[in-house]
């Protein structure tokens, strides 16, 4: 058949193919002319991947966006995995990891930051309605976080349900949680390369979270006793921690909380909070949750710690 | 005209924008949603007008709605592989030009399975492509065109939305359907089935 022009169909139709279309045919076709750019920026065709990775390290990014269900390569699957490396003359070479073999090629005067920012805020445009997962992992480098914020603050906050962050520290945490639309998280996931713990400054949008899950890779008595402070001092009783896969030795608990109030299938400790609440700590084979309870709740015969 | 009882031997007559008549059955005829929507139960006195499409493209419209017939109920897009060669002989002998009326004129009859598969035959040529690769089978438009084309879909938003206007202004004040002029209740049923199908999507 003879070239054909896509400027004669109809939008339903047009959108009918572009529907039948994976996300890399869709962006090679975005890039023909404006008049396809407009539509596909407009109508946002095709399957929605819905989970996207953002993973720094020293002079990489790598890309990741695939749907909920299909986690196959493309084109075999959905998944997009991408690769950007910074190369010494300033320009980038990009990693496609592919079902059929993976590719690769050079991108000249191209910052691999750039580059890498780019297909990431393609990725955000492209998505219909909320994200399912968002993960970022920024190393400690600045233009990394200036870069990103240069995108995302122009924007409304991205709807996403789960927000899983690795962290260097605090600061980074607090960087990317304002821009997430706290009405639609229903689970935020932290973890830090360092030692030490995080809890969310921006505690009225982590309020209403079912589940605040920060896990702890090195955990210590001195960790613990800290983060039982900042519970005891933060004020806010819909504060609620919970660690999951606990593998905390019961010394190491004893040693942050004293002896526990009870010890039987699992150790808890209360501590007299504000107001007419009381910290209560857990920790089992399964969980370490930090919660606020109410002083009438303790019950009879268990200590409350000072 | 003929009444629109349900047997498959009824035939109507399809108006085309040269203004010329020919004849459809029923059953063909019942493939398209827009006809079932408008006219399967009040039936047209005279010819059905589709002017927006010529005769060629009606005709072929119809000609894969007459084979597909007997055809088992449409149950969602084939694999262009599992065509059969008729539908392949029918797809291949069409021109680009012929092809992409027959898209429109099917989007605008909403015959599902016709659409269906010339959509996917278009996916297919794109499919895996990257942008130099699809330079060489879709022919891009120049600024001129675009231009057209912007100033095209600029009149026609507003005519639509002056139609639906009107409609809606006509269908308080008509109690019957049957007082619609046939082209406006074509437009009005093709914008109501087209806001249904969008709000779909949106979902």
């Amino acid at each position: 058949m003879t070239p054909i022009s896509l400027l004669e169909i109809l939008d339903l139709p047009m959108e009918t193919i572009m529907n039948n279309l994976d996300f890399p045919t869709i962006q090679s076709l975005r890039k023909t002319c404006w008049y396809l750019r407009n539509f596909i920026d407009d109508k946002k065709p095709g399957e929605c991947l819905n989970q996207l990775a953002l993973i720094e390290s020293p002079n990489k990014i790598d890309l990741n966006l695939r749907n909920k269900v299909n986690w196959k390569l493309y084109p075999d699957g959905s998944a997009i995995c991408l690769l950007f490396e910074n190369l010494e003359n300033g320009g980038t070479k990009i990693y496609w990891q592919r079902s059929d073999g993976d590719r690769e090629k050079i991108v000249e005067k191209m910052d691999y930051l750039d580059g890498a920012l780019k297909d990431f805020e393609i990725a955000l445009n492209h998505c219909k309605s909320e994200f399912e997962n968002v993960h970022f992992s920024p190393t400690n480098d600045i233009k990394f976080l200036e870069k990103i914020s240069k995108i995302l603050e122009p924007r409304k906050t991205i709807p996403t349900k789960n927000l899983d962050i690795g962290i260097q520290c605090p600061a980074q945490a607090q960087h990317f949680l304002q821009y997430f639309d706290s009405k639609c998280l229903k689970s935020i996931d932290m973890s830090m390369a360092q030692n030490g713990i995080i809890i969310s400054e921006n505690a009225s949008s982590a309020a209403h979270l079912a589940i605040l899950s920060i896990p702890l890779h090195i955990i210590d008595a001195a960790t613990l006793r800290a983060l039982k402070k900042q519970f005891l001092e933060s004020g806010d009783d819909k504060k609620h921690f919970i660690r999951h896969g606990m593998n905390l030795k019961k010394e190491i608990l004893i040693g942050a909380f004293g002896p526990p109030a009870q010890a039987v299938l699992q150790c808890t400790w209360y501590f007299k909070a504000f107001s007419e609440k009381v910290l209560q700590i857990d920790a089992n084979s399964q969980f370490f949750t930090l919660s606020f309870v109410k002083k009438s709740e303790v019950p009879n015969g268990f200590v409350i710690y000072g | 005209m003929t009444s629109p009882a349900s047997s498959s031997e009824v035939k109507y007559l399809i108006e085309s924008s040269e203004g010329n008549t020919f004849d459809v059955s029923g059953a063909a005829l019942r493939q398209s949603n827009t006809f079932n929507a408008m006219f399967l139960n009040i039936g047209a006195d005279g010819p059905i007008p589709f002017t927006d499409y010529n005769e060629a493209t009606l005709k072929k419209v119809f000609e894969y709605c007459e084979h597909s017939v007997n055809e088992e109920n449409y149950s969602g897009p084939k694999h262009q592989d599992d065509l059969s060669k008729w539908d392949l002989n029918f797809f291949n002998e069409m021109d680009q030009k012929m092809f992409i009326d027959v898209i429109n004129a099917s989007n605008f009859l909403d015959i599902e399975r016709l659409t269906s598969y010339c959509c996917e035959r278009i996916a297919r040529m794109l499919r895996g492509k990257n942008t130099q690769e699809m330079i060489k089978v879709i022919t891009l438009p120049t600024a001129e065109e675009l231009e057209a084309k912007q100033k095209v879909e600029e009149k026609k938003a507003a005519a639509a939305k002056k139609v639906a206007e009107k409609a809606a202004e006509t269908a308080e004040k008509t109690e019957t359907l049957e007082e619609l002029p046939v082209q406006q209740l074509v437009q009005t049923t093709r914008n109501k089935l087209t806001r249904k199908y969008l709000s779909f999507s949106n979902e």
